[in-house]
């Protein structure tokens, strides 16, 4: 009994160093994919720079922009349409006169994170 | 750090009273003189006296179109007008035929906005009925419901309107959706009048007075008050915004 246990132990410890090495190693290649990934996305261009020709203050944080632009367009979407109220400083309009061309600045990023806007089937942007 | 039960209480309440502050100072934060929006103390409407109508002038219709980027297709079935010229003739013998423009009454009891299943069609607090165009579902239920006819759908993504250039405020049409007048409401908002409006006067007519109604000192107002004026199939009980004199 008493050897069969110990026969078990090994087993088990077999296993675990096992299983920590695979661990390890699958850590290792995910970071080294992760840093290809970088080095690849640079490489090819996937991420193309995004064009702000004008320096200044976005009307939020640029860091809280790149999350929720979206909430604050659909906010002002319809308190604009159905309540009539129009805040020129953070019109469309005002986006423009920082963010002048819309190729560089929404589609691009539109276009590397594959994510579909429908804003301008309808809107022009301002020019 | 030591506190006793009464400094404890003190700082709870203050947090308290501060968090229930905290709406109503952004209420007023927001009630800037571009950020109020539409006001319900206001009513926009129309006042339109046919004697000073023009036979055969459109001046008003071609505004409407410039303005609105409305595209002319050629086909009579799919074009998209928001106001249009009228001959009506009372059915008396020897009555004479007036020429008038017809558009979206602006009702006070909309029939568009109640039936819309989506919500899309609805009218502001300043009385303006108008369609968010996001929310169209293009069903044309409200067509169907309009006394008025004065709705029309986008059949067709009208390109070469949009080459043309034109108004480069108001938004391309997306197909499938409906429209109707709605006052300009750009123009309105920024104070000003709108296109049909405008282009009345500019051709020396004047039948056409746009203002607030519920503003004794507004021109619309005054001849609602002062002259006899009508509304189209008042008796529908939508209680139009658009006022006929001299019909």
């Amino acid at each position: 009994m008493q050897n069969a246990n110990g026969k078990l132990q090994i087993v088990k410890s077999k296993a675990l160093v096992v299983a920590v090495a695979g661990l390890l190693a699958m850590g290792i290649a995910g970071a080294w994919a992760a840093g290809g990934g970088d080095v690849r996305e640079k490489k090819q261009g996937l991420h193309p720079p995004i064009v702000v020709p004008k320096e200044g203050q976005c009307v939020r944080p640029t860091e809280w922009m790149r999350r929720n632009h979206m909430d604050l367009l659909q906010h002002h979407k319809v308190d604009t349409v159905r309540k009539g109220v129009r805040v020129k400083k953070e019109s469309f309009d005002n986006c423009r006169t920082c963010h002048t061309k819309r190729g560089e600045f929404c589609d691009r990023c539109h276009a590397y994170a594959a994510v579909k806007m429908d804003c301008f089937d309808c809107h022009n942007y301002p020019k | 750090m030591d506190t006793d039960r009464r400094t404890f209480l003190a700082l709870g309440a203050s947090c308290l009273a501060a968090g229930m502050m905290a709406p109503v100072i952004r209420v007023f934060a927001s009630a800037g003189a571009d950020a109020q929006g539409a006001s319900a103390a206001r009513r926009w409407g129309m006042v339109i006296d046919v004697n000073k109508c023009a036979d055969g002038c459109t001046a008003c219709v071609e505004a409407c179109a410039k303005e609105n980027k409305s595209p002319n297709f050629g086909e009579e079935r799919i074009n998209i007008q928001w106001i249009r010229k009228a001959e009506v003739k009372a059915k008396v013998p020897g009555a004479q035929a007036r020429s008038l423009p017809l558009l979206c009454n602006h009702c006070e009891n909309p029939p568009c906005a109640y039936v819309c299943p989506t919500g899309a069609t609805f009218k502001r607090d300043d009385g303006i009925v108008l369609v968010d165009k996001h929310r169209c579902i293009g069903c044309r239920y409200c067509i169907i419901s309009c006394p008025y006819n004065a709705r029309s759908l986008v059949f067709k993504q009208p390109d070469e309107v949009e080459a043309m250039g034109g108004n480069p405020d108001v938004p391309r049409r997306g197909k499938g959706v409906v429209e109707s007048c709605d006052f300009c409401v750009r123009r309105v908002d920024a104070g000003r009048q709108p296109a049909c409006v405008e282009a009345c006067a500019k051709a020396g007519h004047r039948a056409l007075v746009f203002g607030d109604l519920r503003d004794p000192g507004s021109e619309a107002a005054r001849l609602v008050a002062t002259s006899r004026t009508q509304t189209i199939r008042g008796d529908l009980g939508t209680q139009p915004k658009v006022h006929y004199m001299g019909l």
